[in-house]
């Protein structure tokens, strides 16, 4: 005898069983009552068809050996059993293994009870093919009569039933209508034979058994279920039959971003030149006039502040504007639903050309930022899978480099700045796809990949609320970032702006080129002389970006801030970049730009992004991704800068 | 033999993707059918299944992630 499980508070004591036919000895009817069971999928209305039926006259407890619990009552002088819920007779857990076990034993239960569905029919009537392979009484309990209507669902019970090869009862449990109908047809079916069995292969594989029981499924549905009424296509459906179409959903969805780009970049200029007037007179001269007022001019510590924080921090936040303009029309697309279309999009790519369909999203997350994006790898099941994606997450676009495509697509390309900025994007999807195909095609050829099931949101009209709110959130961690790794870098490049490497100049007071900073950047320059920006102060902006990519703009800000031209006019940042790329290209500083570009998208991430990485694929492949990225930007930067040339 | 629903679904899926409505519209199947079978495909481990969401997965709020896959609630409480 095993030790009776533990019972539910306010229930009488059950003895230990191991059939369904023990359980009326306690718990139940009673000795030799007949057992009825109770099934189901979970949450399809069982338990309280259960306690309707039995009132407080229940036990519940774990069946023996196990610790499913199951809920056994006393219904009409018949002993009822609420078995766990299961989908299919396929288990996939402990609950739907013992149900499985209880109605395929010897000892079954005398009549079997399924509820059904009726809003999802099909569904819901799997498990009714199943049973009905077996020789058991079946009696179907429709459920979900009242939500099938509100779709325009019409059932036919006596069709169903026909079809269905037995009684189909229509109830209501919560309204404990429908019983008196479900006793009667369990009185008919206990005094009945079991039924023939339906005709099956059990000896073919499962996919083949799933097809068999489902056409058996569709026949009875169209039998006896009227969708006529019910809406099949919404006006969802309708707008995805273009936003989701082969050809013209990426076209629509390049054509959408696009627009972002080019409404962000133009309405967002005027306000930019407006902080950066702020920072670069008010707030320079106010803090110019501070330090004379505190006799610390010509100090470190004005060097610090002024040509530091004040030139690289604020030059970084003259870009809130734009951000909080992307955020917003970013925020609209992803509340009005459209944006996850943009994933069925993707999906049908990663699946064109040969990668994982669920790649897309770890992908999609690192246009945003790379660091999420690799830890969004875990999604996928397989390990290659994972490593392949984690590698490509890094030539994803992320909004840190963004600032600094719009302030060169600003100086170089002014009303072309948006069109520019969503080049770099499609630049950005190409080298995923490109370095994806390369690295399938050699190191994992045999690399497979699952189909995917994505299930789209319905679209709708975009809340005030919820678009404030999110671009707020968004502007936040980037305010944030700003103040955080931002004045880290801003003051790390300004002790290396200070300390002397050559020449006669003391700390803070020597000539940016000649100080460590200039110097190492000097030294890995001409590397770049076949892309065109072989400029120390370009160079040492990309040493710094990779630290942060927001940290490329401030550096270039505090370098230039030190490197005053001579004569009175200090210039703005973005003239001292253009004269610079002139200079360095020889004459072509519009592909000098787009190669430095285009090398700032391949390069290596930021910092936070390899140990992520190094986090979820190893030191190694960090290492080989690494080498990967450099290898990809040169080469890139090279070509376009070479051929570019040739126009420009 | 025609091939039965599950396999119709299953063979879309692995060919064209999309939305399960789509894939209801290129098979003239009827969508609670697509829908049913998709759903056992899912249970087979034939299919992956993804139910997109905004917001972080993990419940982080750094407002970086624009999409997640999974059926953890909105952190935005939408």
């Amino acid at each position: 005898m095993t030790t009776p499980a533990p019972l539910a508070t306010g229930t009488r004591k059950a003895a230990p069983l191991t059939t369904c036919h023990c359980a009326s000895a306690t718990g139940g009817a009673g000795e030799g009552a007949p057992v009825v069971a109770l099934i189901g999928a979970p949450n399809s209305g069982k338990s309280t068809l259960f306690n309707a039926l039995t009132g407080s006259r229940i036990t519940v407890g774990n069946w023996p050996g196990t610790t499913v619990e199951v809920s056994r009552g006393a219904w009409q002088q018949r002993t009822l059993l609420d078995l766990p819920g299961a989908y299919s007779l396929d288990a996939l857990s402990p609950d739907e293994e013992l149900t499985r076990d209880l109605l395929l034993a010897d000892d079954r239960p005398d009549v079997v009870i399924v509820l059904v569905d009726a809003a999802n029919l099909a569904r819901s009537l799997y498990l009714v093919s199943q049973v009905r392979e077996h020789r058991q009484r079946v009696v179907v309990a429709l459920t979900m009569l009242d939500v099938a209507t509100r779709r325009g669902i019409e059932v036919d019970t006596v069709a169903l039933s026909d079809a269905l090869g037995c009684p189909v009862v229509a109830l209501d449990p919560r309204r404990r209508s429908g019983l008196r109908g479900l006793e009667v047809a369990v009185a008919h079916a206990l005094r009945d034979d079991p039924p023939k069995r339906r005709v099956h292969d059990c000896c073919a594989d499962e996919l083949v058994k799933a097809d068999e029981r489902f056409v058996w499924v569709a026949v009875a549905v169209e039998a006896a279920a009227d969708h006529s009424g019910a809406e099949q296509l919404t006006w969802s459906d309708r707008i995805d039959r273009v936003a989701t179409a082969r050809v013209l959903g990426p076209l629509l969805f390049l054509g959408v971003m696009w627009l972002v780009f080019q409404v962000t970049t133009t309405v967002a200029a005027p306000l930019q030149d407006f902080f950066d007037s702020l920072f670069s007179g008010p707030v320079t001269d106010g803090a110019l006039a501070g330090f004379a007022a505190l006799g610390l001019s010509g100090t470190w510590i004005e060097g610090l502040v002024v040509d530091g924080l004040i030139a690289g921090v604020g030059m970084v936040l003259t870009f809130v504007p734009l951000m909080a303009l992307m955020f917003v029309l970013l925020a609209l697309l992803e509340d009005s639903g459209y944006l996850a279309r943009a994933a069925v999009v993707t999906d049908r790519l990663m699946r064109a050309i040969g990668l994982p369909g669920k790649a897309f999203l770890p992908l999609v997350v690192g246009f945003g930022c790379n660091v999420p994006a690799i830890s969004a790898t875990r999604i996928l099941g397989d390990g290659r899978q994972r490593l392949l994606t984690a590698l490509l997450v890094p030539f994803t676009s992320c909004t840190a480099r963004l600032t600094v495509y719009v302030m060169l697509g600003t100086v170089f390309f002014r009303e072309w700045a948006g069109t520019v900025v969503f080049a770099m994007y499609l630049v950005s999807i190409l080298l995923v796809v490109g370095t994806g195909l390369l690295l399938r095609g050699t190191l994992w050829r045999t690399m497979g990949s699952e189909p995917l099931v994505i299930d789209l949101p319905v679209y709708q009209v975009p809340t005030l609320r919820l678009t404030a709110a999110v671009t707020w959130t968004r502007l936040q961690g980037f305010l944030k970032t700003a103040s955080g790794i931002i004045v880290v870098t801003v003051c790390a490049v300004w002790l290396l702006q200070s300390i002397p490497a050559r020449g006669a100049g003391g700390f803070g007071d020597v000539p940016v080129e000649d100080s460590v900073y200039g110097v190492a950047a000097q030294a890995i320059t001409p590397v770049f002389a076949p892309a065109g920006f072989a400029q120390w102060q370009t160079t040492s902006a990309l040493v710094v970006g990779f630290v942060a990519k927001e940290a490329v703009i401030s550096s270039w800000a505090q370098t230039y801030a030190l490197d005053e031209p001579e004569g009175d006019d200090p210039g703005s940042l973005g003239e001292r970049i253009a004269a610079e790329f002139a200079q360095s290209s020889g004459g072509h500083p519009i592909p000098a730009a787009l190669a430095f570009m285009v090398f700032l998208l391949a390069y290596t991430p930021c910092v936070a992004t390899l140990a992520a990485q190094v986090r979820e694929i190893g030191l190694r492949w960090t290492v080989f991704g690494i080498g990967l990225q450099l290898v990809v930007a040169w080469t890139l930067a090279v070509a376009v800068f070479q051929i570019g040339s040739l126009w420009w | 033999m025609v091939a039965g629903p599950v396999s119709v679904v299953l063979d879309a899926l692995e060919t064209d993707g999309g939305s399960l409505t789509e894939v209801a519209q290129r098979t003239g199947l009827r969508l609670d059918v697509v829908r049913a079978a998709a759903a056992h495909l899912v249970r087979l481990g034939r299919v992956q299944r993804c139910e997109l969401q905004f917001g972080c997965a993990s419940g982080a709020r750094c407002g970086d992630c624009t999409l997640a896959c999974g059926a953890r609630p909105d952190t935005l409480g939408r």
